[in-house]
């Protein structure tokens, strides 16, 4: 990943590219997924901050070992420390490194080696065509992304094709994209492509291939539990939102699709990541009634249209992971899940009423 | 609930834009309601929605439309909104002769899941494109002739027609909404329209002698 020069000279890979980019190499005039100024910056502005970073850095490298030789060892000896660790943020420099060990996607590639290579040369996909139409459709202000046919594309390309032919039931769904794009920011084709695998056929936790079967049988589920959640845990909006008729899949099906990475602002993306990538998609239920209850007093004052609007577009300081994520995190979620999803179940062995 | 002047209009339609993924429907609906066109703009995942008030036949009509993910797939998804939708934009690629042939399954799409009323308007996108063109303004007249629809050529990059294209299928719909208020004797019921709800076509018919459509064939 190329990443701006910072003042200190932190951070300091190579810019490809003259245009002017955040320190994640989103274009700054763009908005969307670009990460707002102050983001970009706080990070390392003072001596103390950078030190805080450093000191962060170095405790890290010591968690995983060289290579990630020790990251099982302390794993099963301190979980509890991983995953508070993990919560405020994998060091952006070792986020490829450790996304791996915890999704359980380097196992994966160690005992699959020269399949992926195979997908990708030997093999031809039905989507190669729904694929390349979406290319310059992914990240498009991400300088990565951006070149016709350039090495960003190219990855993007050859990662959704070799999973295509991989999961021929799930062949390519748009949305997948977000995903495999905001892992080749991270690691290699072939270890992007693995992480992909682990995250579908769940590796560590429950599968993501029901997001993208025929019929979006997880979406569905998931946009049921979350509605529920939203009525049961912020009972005022749950209300507001069923006499203004607004229903989770016109806000959040994306959410879920891309684990946020399609709409939302890159640094908050990331945080999300590291805890989904640990802890699975209950951080995206959290995430999602975080933001819903953080907002709440401003929503439950608009009507339809002003809603579905500021369900797509919410405020800064909102989008702050360092605000919204220790929000997330005490939200208990997994029994209310387990029981939705039997409620879910239950009621679509049904038949359909008409 | 009292609402601000700028929010007052007439009437709310309801519309749907469909068709192939990568045939330009979010740009289309960017150059309508906000003047916009995007040459690196993102797939839609899921839905997206936007309004715009105008004036149509001298009401003030508030178009509501629904921009819908293309890929196949989607459709899970995506047919709920076609649920009370009074008009649908069915948009191909003219320089993409699939997205045309797959036309005829949308037209099913929405018989399977719209209400029987709806006006749908076949709009070919990205004339601009010239020298790419792979779909013959006759062959697609003569499909929407045959079919009822009614039908039109757009560039949502040069704004050509595509306000036309709107203010065409509104007027269509207002005009059936109108002939329906009027043989109901129900002319204000519809302007007393809440946000957000829609207009039910068949349930309204149900209590009038049904018109039948007046489409511009």
């Amino acid at each position: 990943m190329s990443r701006k020069r910072t003042e200190n000279g932190s951070e300091s890979a190579p810019v490809t590219s003259h245009v002017p980019v955040d320190r994640f190499g989103f274009l700054k005039q763009e908005h969307g997924n670009s990460s707002p100024e102050r983001f970009s910056k706080s990070r390392i502005t003072s001596s103390t901050d950078h030190d805080r970073e450093e000191r962060k850095v170095r405790k890290w490298r010591k968690m995983i070992g060289v290579g990630g030789s020790d990251w099982k060892h302390y794993v099963r000896r301190k979980p509890n420390v991983v995953r508070r660790r993990i919560r405020k943020g994998i060091p952006d420099c070792l986020r490829g490194l450790v996304w791996q060990l915890i999704s359980g996607s380097r196992d994966l590639l160690l005992m699959n080696p020269g399949v992926y290579e195979q997908l990708v040369i030997y093999e031809t996909s039905a989507s190669e065509l729904d694929i390349i139409r979406d290319i310059s459709r992914t990240f498009p202000s991400h300088v990565f992304f951006q070149k016709r046919h350039g090495p960003g594309q190219r990855s993007l390309y050859n990662v959704l094709k070799a999973y295509s032919v991989y999961d021929r039931d799930v062949g390519y769904v748009q949305g997948m994209g977000f995903i495999a794009g905001l892992l080749l920011l991270y690691m290699s084709e072939e270890d992007a492509f693995w992480l992909l695998v682990a995250l579908l056929k769940g590796a560590v936790h429950a599968p993501m291939e029901g997001l993208y079967h025929a019929g979006l049988p997880l979406v569905q589920q998931y946009l049921f539990q979350l509605e529920s959640l939203v009525k049961e845990l912020i009972p005022k909006l749950g209300e507001h939102f069923t006499q203004e008729m607004i229903t989770p899949s016109m806000y959040a099906s994306q959410w879920f699709i891309t684990v946020f990475s399609y709409s939302f602002p890159f640094p908050l993306a990331l945080r999300i990541w590291d805890v989904f990538l640990s802890e699975g998609v209950k951080i995206v239920f959290k995430v999602s009634l975080a933001l819903l209850k953080y907002c709440q007093d401003e929503l439950v004052k608009l009507p339809f249209e002003k809603l579905i609007h500021a369900l797509k577009t919410f405020p800064e300081d909102a989008m702050n992971p360092d605000t919204l994520l220790p929000l997330a995190y005490p939200i208990k979620v997994s029994k209310r899940l387990e029981e939705l999803k039997l409620e879910y179940e239950k009621n679509n062995a049904k038949p359909v009423q008409p | 609930m009292a609402r601000r002047p700028d929010e007052e209009y007439d009437y709310l339609f309801k519309v749907v834009l469909i068709g192939d993924s990568g045939v330009g429907k979010s740009n289309l609906l960017s150059r309508f309601t906000r003047n916009e066109f995007c040459l690196e703009s993102k797939s839609t995942i899921g839905v997206e929605f936007a309004t715009r008030t105008l004036q149509v036949e001298g009401r003030t009509v508030k178009a509501q439309i629904w921009d819908t993910a293309g890929q196949e797939r989607y459709r899970a998804i995506t047919s709920a909104y076609y649920r009370g939708a009074l008009g649908a934009l069915l948009v191909y690629d003219v320089t993409k002769p699939t997205t045309f042939e797959n036309v005829s399954r949308w037209l099913k799409e929405l018989r399977d899941h719209a209400d029987s009323n709806i006006v749908i308007m076949l709009i070919g996108n990205k004339t601009d494109l010239k020298h790419l063109r792979a779909v013959a303004t006759e062959d697609a007249q003569s499909y929407a002739e045959k079919e009822g629809l009614s039908f039109i050529e757009t560039s949502a990059l040069e704004a050509l027609n595509v306000e036309k294209a709107f203010q065409t299928i509104l007027s269509e719909i207002y005009r059936i909404i109108s002939k329906k208020s009027i043989s109901s004797d129900q002319t204000t019921a519809n302007a007393s329209i809440k946000e957000g709800q829609t207009i039910d076509v068949a349930a309204t018919s149900e209590s009038t002698a049904k018109k039948p459509c007046c489409s511009s064939s």
